[in-house]
């Protein structure tokens, strides 16, 4: 039972990271970014072919996952969403959907369809009992989303920029009247997301130990839920309803009624909460 | 490239001809973005395919049955969209599609993954039609649905739905009560999306959850948005020519869903109004074509 | 301090019938903490054109839509034409004869401009069944909607898509819509802002032709020429109070108003 509630805690950090990516934008664009999955598994395999041609160390691969995906996730926003802002509100929504599709296609016609497996070797904390086995990697996942989180945290809240981006969030247009560089902002706040998302992707393929070009669909959808459930715009509201959307599947998934498949659980759970509470679980 | 094969490509585009009409109702009017479709398209197939091998019923007596609870599930699935705002609309269209490709492929009563076989093609005085025979009914079916959809942007219910999917608030200040315009909305496409859907499943012969996936909802967006929302003309050309570009150059059909997705996200970027939407690519065109006549004519 | 406008007003002033058509009492609408409108009473007679003023943020626009039933009031009661709307939606006080434009602009921009006018001509059958199969182009009604598009002078570009029209006519296309739902209240929030002078001028002279029709007018703007011009009546809001109310004279001269308000421009206008 504790081994089957740490591996969805594992597996709620992924869907947290991903979240938080999708929020930011959302937050301060009104965007859902669809295309913040191509993200996740750009990362997984820039970090593959790091990990196989430059370097054998984990962290340097990680490091430029994160990396490329942030850049690509800046890129984005250049080319797709900032031509449509002031366009009708299903434009830049079917532009991502576009280019998450076509990214996919992407992937595979660079990578092939065939899941690779990513072997990294690294040293890390672990705990070996007999009732609770955590791996390195579990470890890993584990401490790498408290960090990112609580770096969020610092960086919204007791910094300078993190001021700026909350004044975005509240009026884009007083923001920018009162000197504040929003394109900056809108760049810094892909960064930040895209890099989270990639480094979810390579912790997820390295925790899987596989990376294939549809690995970004079904985490994507449950991070779409994870911001419903989470509330639109809320960075701990995230982290939390990952790890709960998480738990709720693996349990839910064990009782014989609700064996359906996990994403139509998750759906399932996101369109009642939107019906009786459209502004999330946790929205303000 | 023989007759037959020629028919069945037909038949096909004649078919999604008629869905991408039924969702463009729902996001070419109502502005309601579906990107769960195919479960609707799902729902028309399945009801046909149950009830002709579960239930035992023709072509003939299980379409109307198909296509009335096409319609009261479409409104059912369409619920969610009275509560949600637009954005959130998409999530829970994808979400649907999700749950009823879950249900289809976890319940046996359904199939399961292994899908229901066996659905035989319609006949006529117990006369087998034939592929020509059941390209002619797909086509009347098109022909029929345009000649509604047609009619209906006549009326004062496409205004409304235009109006609601446009700006809610001024919809409603002009009295158009925007929730029950969503829900028509909703039972008219679901209505030619099942439609679609039954005539698909006789013309495939079975059907199978996998056919009914997120990457088919993709697609038809793509059709209609390529063509241009709101438009009967760009429906049913967004059909044709997404549907029917693949298949004569099979060699693109490994990279069909890259094409897809790409073409998708320029389209809606660069022309939001697609190609024969209005004030599409086209409009513009004949537009410069008139101002430049014009011109001229002003300076001989 | 003299103003010319007195001798207009008392001419217009015929039409004006004594008749209650809207009647607020202790209208409050808070947005957490805010008190935007925060217990207003107004009346409205029928014919009357009443200008709405006050500095931005004095709950015009809020007041506007609990009126029109964008919002709904937190506290107090709403009649119009002797019947408690308090807590009708938006489209079933559409129905009763509200109608209205918006600040910014919003027509229908996939729709042409004759096609805006008929969205607002079906504002008794919307909702019902039969609308989805009844006609909406036949020739009686397209005749009906010519002149509405006249009245308002968009005769040469009725078929243009509205997204294709300049500001100064989709003003314009904005009261011709809000006409043809054939209302007896209508309400204008700020309808000359972003127009020049000339545009300005016309679209003065559409509302007069619409009081002609014997509508009645709530008209928020902050070109003081217009509304005063305008106006039977002024009602000035400060921070959601009602703080000054009458004669667009009266209202001119009143120190309060001066004060809080019109500041510099008052002493202006008033010299």
């Amino acid at each position: 039972m504790l081994q089957v509630l740490l591996d969805a805690i594992v597996l709620g950090c992924s869907y947290a990271l991903m979240a938080v990516g999708l929020n930011m934008v959302y937050g301060l664009l009104r965007i859902i970014h669809v295309a913040h999955a191509a993200l996740y598994t750009l990362g997984a395999y820039v970090g593959l072919y790091c990990l196989l041609n430059l370097s054998q160390s984990l962290w340097i691969s990680l490091f430029v996952g994160a990396l490329f995906s942030a850049i690509v996730g800046v890129l984005m926003y250049r080319i797709i969403y900032s031509p449509a802002l002031t366009a009708p509100r299903y434009v830049p929504l079917i532009a991502g959907a576009g280019v998450f599709i076509a990214s996919q296609e992407l992937f595979r016609l660079l990578a092939g369809p065939y899941p690779y497996s990513f072997d990294a070797h690294f040293q890390f904390l672990s705990i070996m009992t007999p009732n609770l086995r955590v791996t390195e990697t579990q470890m890993l996942m584990i401490t790498f989303m408290v960090v990112a989180f609580l770096c969020l945290f610092i960086l919204i809240n007791k910094t300078n920029l993190g001021l700026m981006w909350r004044a975005c969030t509240q009026d884009m247009e007083l923001a920018a009247s009162s000197g504040i560089n929003i394109n900056l902002i809108i760049a810094i706040n892909f960064m930040i997301g895209s890099a989270l998302a990639g480094s979810a992707g390579i912790l997820m393929a390295l925790y899987r130990n596989s990376v294939f070009p549809t690995m970004g669909a079904m985490v994507s959808y449950k991070a779409f839920v994870v911001i419903v459930l989470g509330g639109f715009g809320s960075i701990p509201g995230a982290a939390i309803a990952g790890i709960i959307l998480a738990i709720a599947e693996s349990f839910l998934g064990m009782v014989p009624i609700f064996n359906l498949p996990r994403e139509a659980i998750a759906f399932l759970v996101m369109i009642l909460v939107l019906m009786f509470k459209p502004k999330g679980l946790f929205g303000r | 490239m023989t007759f037959g094969y020629i028919l069945s490509i037909a038949t096909f585009a004649s078919i999604y001809a008629i869905l991408i009409l039924g969702l463009n109702i729902l996001t070419g009017y109502t502005k309601q973005v579906s990107l769960g479709h195919a479960a609707f398209f799902a729902i028309g197939a399945y009801t046909q395919a149950l009830l002709i091998t579960k239930a035992g019923l023709t072509f003939w007596s299980a379409l109307p049955l198909t296509i009335l609870l096409s319609m009261i599930i479409g409104v059912v699935m369409g619920l969610p969209s009275l509560r949600v705002s637009d954005d959130f609309l998409v999530l829970t269209t994808i979400g649907l599609n999700f749950i009823v490709m879950g249900i289809t492929e976890y319940f046996d009563f359904f199939g399961g993954a292994m899908g229901i076989i066996g659905i035989t093609m319609p006949t006529i005085g117990g006369k087998s039609i034939g592929t020509t025979g059941y390209f002619l009914i797909t086509l009347s079916f098109l022909l029929l649905t345009i000649c509604i959809c047609y009619l209906f942007s006549k009326t004062w219910g496409r205004l409304a739905m235009e109006a609601t999917g446009e700006d809610e608030d001024a919809a409603q200040s002009l009295g158009i009560n925007t929730s029950i315009y969503k829900m028509y909305a909703f039972a008219l496409s679901s209505t030619f999306t099942g439609l679609a859907g039954v005539l698909w499943a006789h013309s495939i012969g079975s059907v199978f959850p996998r056919n009914f996936s997120f990457e088919m909802s993709v697609l038809f967006l793509s059709m209609l948005v390529f063509g241009g929302l709101g438009t009967i003309r760009g429906a049913v050309f967004g059909a044709f020519v997404l549907y029917i570009l693949p298949e004569f150059f099979r060699f693109i059909e490994n990279y069909r869903m890259l094409v897809y997705g790409g073409m998708l996200a320029m389209i809606v970027i660069l022309q939001p109004n697609g190609i024969l939407g209005r004030g599409g690519l086209l409009d513009r065109c004949i537009l410069r074509l008139v101002k430049k006549k014009a011109e001229t004519q002003e300076i001989s | 301090m003299h103003l010319e406008i007195g001798e207009e007003k008392s001419g217009n002033s015929g039409n004006i019938v004594d008749v209650k058509i809207l009647t607020l009492k202790n209208v409050k609408k808070h947005f957490e903490g805010l008190r935007a409108v925060d217990g207003v009473d107004l009346t409205l007679n029928k014919g009357e054109i009443l200008g709405l003023i006050g500095p931005n943020g004095a709950g015009k626009t809020t007041l506007l839509n609990t009126i029109s039933g964008l919002l709904m009031p937190d506290d107090g009661s709403i009649m119009f034409k002797d019947r408690d709307i308090t807590l009708l939606p938006a489209f079933k006080r559409a129905k009763l004869g509200i109608a209205r434009t918006f600040q910014i602009a919003k027509p229908f921009s996939l729709l042409t401009a004759e096609e805006n006018v008929l969205v607002g001509m079906g504002c008794k059958l919307h909702g019902n069944i039969s609308s989805l199969f009844k006609n909406c182009r036949k020739k009686e009604i397209l005749q009906k909607a010519d002149e509405i598009i006249n009245l308002i002078g968009l005769s040469d570009s009725k078929n243009q898509l509205a997204s294709s029209l300049p500001i100064g006519l989709l003003r314009k296309l904005e009261i011709g819509r809000a006409l043809a739902t054939a209302p007896s209240l209508l309400l204008l929030d700020e309808p000359a802002s972003g127009l020049n002078n000339q545009e300005r001028n016309e679209l003065a002279e559409l509302v007069e032709k619409i009081r002609k029709l014997g509508i009645s007018i709530i008209l928020i703007e902050h070109t003081m020429s217009f509304v005063m011009n305008l106006s039977d009546r002024i009602v000035v809001l400060h921070r959601g109070n009602t703080i000054a109310e009458g004669t667009p004279q009266e209202v001119a001269n009143d120190p309060l108003v001066i004060e809080v308000y019109l500041g510099t421009k008052g002493v202006k206008y008033a010299s």
